[in-house]
């Protein structure tokens, strides 16, 4: 069973992909910032993969990236990025994958197998 | 013949053979020396040994400020220290015979004699004569050189043969003297003659000179080489009159007839000619040979010497044309040059140019006072400073001065402007002796700038004229000086620029002096479309500078013309329009990310609609979820649509008496539904405002869902209250607050305060509640502090009370 965490700002948006994620029958967590994710990382929770959201209050998802990226227990973890913004995302931060809002489940489950697949071999 | 006859003749003839022994040593000697002073020396030497005599002196004329005086040339017999007291014996009775040429003076003892008088004891440390020999040195043209003077300290001594003796060897020495004189002032010539060629060859290094002998017929004996090499002639060819034929055709005939005549006369040879060079080429040269005479006054030798002058001579030429160019100048010049001189300033010089520039005749100046000659001048001040240039010596440099002429001489006077310098001429001691006057008339160029200027002064542009070079300002229109708010000084010195104007890059960097625009196009550069701020009164301006160069013509220099192209308002508009893509552009971004947003949810809850096996509670939470995201839709569409009425100008507006508090409760219960922060309203529950309802449900649900949003989840609070001519609502949150910079910008369309990747919103809403607000006549603040919260102030005018 995947083990999914969702950092994710709009509450809406943060359910609806946990819902349809545990639907397809993966293990899904929720932190509503990057901030609250990185604690939540650094008490001990070990996902698969990342789901992050970059415009977020607190800290945004370029920050958690970089705090994710300093630190050496954290940083092999495979990060997917939703984003809604209009513009090509200027993301210079490496990540798995980068989709836009909105989008179907499909592409976001197969995001998160390849990039599950891609960091375990 | 008896013996003592005999004796007689014997002694005689002892004597006769001395003497002439004396006078041979005495003849080897002029030959021989040519030395003035061993000349002298020897025959001084000679005639005291030949005479007997203890002292022999030879004193020659001089001719002082009191008269003649006598100085001690050589001296025999005796240390010169003898006569240092008395170096200038006077013309006295026992010396002035001898000096007059009054015959030679033997006397058998001085102090007895009584031709001289009560000669008396001789004066202390005096040579002690009592014999006393003198005879005159005459010249051949009869002048006395001196006196050749002979003294013993016994009486008697001298004797009638010694006299003829004397006067026998005088003129010998009067020969050798002059020779010698005649040999040291050619060589003193010729050795000034040589410093002014070595001067000379130093500028130009062509010249040479050639030395010649000849025989007395003016035949060349010896070799020449110097001769030679200048023209390349064989020893055979240069021999006899040989030497002739290099002398050009054209001017051997006029050499030789000037050659002959000076070996007949046996003077001086002067001669210029044109001489072949090896190289073929004729230069001119100067000839200059002098007979040598021997003591018995015959001449047998002559040298002399060749001097190639051709350089000189092109040269001379050239320093004669160059005198002939600067009086032609002078007379010519399209100056007026004006000498005056002395206390009155008389007129000393004065060039046509200047005399048509009074409008006088030069029989009208010269020689003539100037303040008579010019009186209308008086008054307007010139004599006085030209007298002023002449007392202390400072020059005077005028431009543009103006003065009034009776040109015509009828008495009208004539304006006109003038540049002149007045610089005082002083003497070779240092004394100022005179005033040099250079004067141009600028009358004509001074009314034709005049007239550009009127024109310039018209041009709404802001124009200044700067001096090439100098960049000093000499003329600014109206419109240049309200751009800077002031006359603008003329003539400043550039340097002072720093002090008087502040320049800014685009980027608000200060220019230095160097940088300005105008100082630029001053050293020579084109400015094009220069853009610059500047600090005026009026705050700060923007301008481009652009620059043309009006070329010099006479008495006046180059000119640039700077125009400032007030730009301020375009930068400003300019500003904004690019403030106004910026928001747009970040607008669109926010627009694209709000809108994806609920997308998000709506896309993903109806996809999972389609799997198979659904219960119908999860479909009814699915389907809720789906239209919550409609709604949201919803509201941003008509957010956006808000402002696109706004914008156009189309915002429907109904004013009724509204009361305030009614319309808060409501809001607050409508807003209050989604979540669990407490909203508090109270206050005048009587206060009744003059505006739309419905529009004020708008502008209370936007404050209290941003209370809800920024608000921390801390309680909120609306209170109403009411003045005599509004009612005033007021939304307070505790929340994260608003920094004070930003407090205007957050009712700004697209503006936020928190950065937008921590909020979402469009940031729409402060901004239709403005605009509604200010639609009514009415106003909202913002009062907050920093992580206390923020409380917005809505003022609406009051309700209308019927009559």
């Amino acid at each position: 069973m995947t083990h999914v965490l969702i950092i994710e700002d709009d509450p809406d948006v943060r359910e609806s992909v946990a819902e349809v994620l545990g639907e397809a029958g993966m293990a899904v967590d929720a932190a509503p910032n990057g901030r609250v994710g990185l604690d939540m990382l650094r008490a001990g929770l070990r996902p698969e993969v990342i789901v992050l959201d970059l415009m977020m209050p607190v800290m945004d998802g370029r920050e958690f990236r970089e705090h994710q990226l300093a630190d050496a227990k954290l940083k092999s973890i495979p990060v997917v990025v939703v984003t809604a913004d209009g513009r090509p995302p200027a993301f210079d931060v490496p990540v798995a994958a980068v989709i836009k809002k909105p989008f179907i489940v499909e592409r976001l489950i197969g995001a998160i197998e390849r990039a599950r697949q891609a960091s375990s071999e | 013949m008896t013996d003592p006859e005999i004796e007689r003749l014997r002694v005689e003839l002892a004597r006769e053979r001395l003497f002439n022994a004396a006078v041979h040593r005495i003849a080897r000697s002029l030959t021989s020396e040519r030395d003035l002073d061993t000349i002298v020396q020897v025959l001084t030497d000679e005639a005291t040994a030949l005479c007997r005599a203890q002292f022999g002196a030879f004193f020659y004329n001089v001719i002082d400020e009191r008269g003649e005086a006598f100085m001690l040339y050589t001296l025999s017999g005796a240390p010169r220290a003898a006569f240092s007291r008395f170096p200038l014996p006077r013309a006295t009775p026992l010396f002035g015979a001898t000096f007059r040429n009054e015959g030679t003076v033997r006397s058998e003892d001085i102090r007895k004699d009584p031709r001289f008088g009560a000669w008396g004891p001789q004066p202390e440390g005096h040579l002690p004569v009592v014999s006393y020999l003198a005879v005159s040195v005459v010249d051949s043209r009869g002048s006395v050189l001196g006196g050749l003077f002979f003294g013993h300290g016994t009486a008697g001594v001298f004797t009638e043969h010694d006299e003829r003796a004397m006067e026998a060897i005088a003129p010998h020495a009067a020969i050798a003297i002059e020779n010698a004189r005649a040999m040291r002032a050619m060589r003193e010539a010729e050795a000034e003659r040589a410093r002014s060629e070595r001067r000379f060859r130093s500028l130009v290094s062509s010249t040479s000179q050639i030395v010649w002998t000849t025989n007395a017929a003016g035949e060349t004996i010896e070799d020449s080489p110097a001769w030679r090499a200048f023209t390349g002639q064989t020893l055979d060819e240069f021999r006899g009159r040989g030497w002739a034929h290099a002398i050009h055709d054209d001017d051997r005939e006029a050499a030789m007839d000037a050659w002959r005549r000076a070996v007949t006369a046996r003077s001086t040879y002067e001669s210029e000619y044109r001489l072949r060079h090896a190289n073929g080429e004729y230069r001119l040269v100067a000839s200059h040979g002098v007979p040598v005479i021997n003591d018995d006054g015959t001449c047998d030798e002559w040298v002399g010497t060749t001097t190639d002058i051709n350089d000189r001579r092109v040269f001379e030429q050239r320093i004669a044309h160059e005198r002939a160019r600067l009086s032609k100048l002078f007379l010519q010049a399209p100056a007026a040059i004006a000498v005056v001189a002395g206390p009155d300033l008389v007129y000393q010089l004065a060039n046509p140019f200047y005399c048509r520039l009074v409008g006088k005749q030069p029989s009208q100046l010269l020689g003539i006072p100037g303040r008579r000659a010019l009186p209308e001048l008086v008054t307007q001040g010139v004599w006085d400073l030209l007298d002023r240039v002449r007392v202390e010596g400072e020059p005077y440099f005028a431009r543009e001065f103006r003065a009034k002429l009776d040109r015509l001489g009828d008495g009208t006077l004539d304006e006109g402007y003038f540049d002149f310098t007045a610089e005082p001429i002083r003497d070779a001691t240092g004394q100022i002796e005179a005033v040099l006057l250079f004067a141009m008339e600028v009358t004509g160029q001074v009314h034709a700038r005049k007239a550009i200027e009127a024109i310039l002064q018209e041009v709404p542009t802001p124009i200044v004229l700067v001096e090439l070079d100098t960049a000093r300002i000499t003329f600014s229109n109206a419109a240049a000086d309200a751009l800077w708010g002031h006359p603008l000084p003329r003539a400043q010195s550039a340097s002072d620029y720093a002090e008087l104007y502040r320049a800014f890059d685009p980027n608000g960097a200060e220019l230095t002096v160097d940088e300005l625009p105008a100082v630029r196009a001053a050293r020579g550069e084109t400015i094009r479309g220069v853009r610059m701020d500047l600090d005026t009164p009026q705050g700060r301006r923007s301008v481009v500078v652009d620059s043309a160069t009006v070329p010099a013509v006479p008495g006046h220099p180059a000119t640039i013309v700077v125009s400032f192209q007030d730009v301020s308002q375009l930068v400003t508009t300019e500003r904004a329009l690019r403030d106004a893509v910026r928001i747009r552009d970040e607008f669109l971004s926010i627009a694209s990310h709000e809108l994806n947003t609920p997308l998000t949810p709506l896309k993903l809850q109806l996809g999972s609609l389609r799997s198979p096996d659904l219960s119908p509670e999860k479909i009814a939470r699915k389907l809720d979820m789906a239209d919550r995201q409609v709604d949201r839709l919803a509201t941003l569409v008509g957010d956006l649509l808000e402002v696109s009425r706004i914008t156009a100008g189309r915002m429907k507006m109904e004013p009724e008496n509204v009361p305030v508090l009614e319309v808060a409760l409501e809001v607050a219960e409508r807003v209050g539904v989604g979540t669990t922060v407490p909203i508090a309203v109270d206050g005048d529950r009587a206060a009744s405002a003059h505006v739309d309802r419905l529009r004020l449900e708008q502008v209370l649900t936007n404050l209290l869902t941003n209370a809800v949003k920024y608000g921390a989840d801390k309680p909120i609070d609306v209170h109403v209250t009411r003045t005599d001519t509004a009612v005033i609502a007021r939304v307070r949150d505790r929340g994260i607050g608003i920094a004070e910079e930003q407090r205007e910008a957050i009712f700004d369309r697209f503006e936020r305060a928190v950065s937008v990747r921590n909020f979402g919103g469009f940031g729409l809403g402060l901004w239709i509640v403005r605009q509604i607000v200010d639609a009514w006549g009415g106003s909202v603040a913002v009062e907050s502090k920093l992580g206390e919260g923020s409380t917005f102030v809505v003022t609406m005018p009051c309700a209308e009370v019927r009559a």
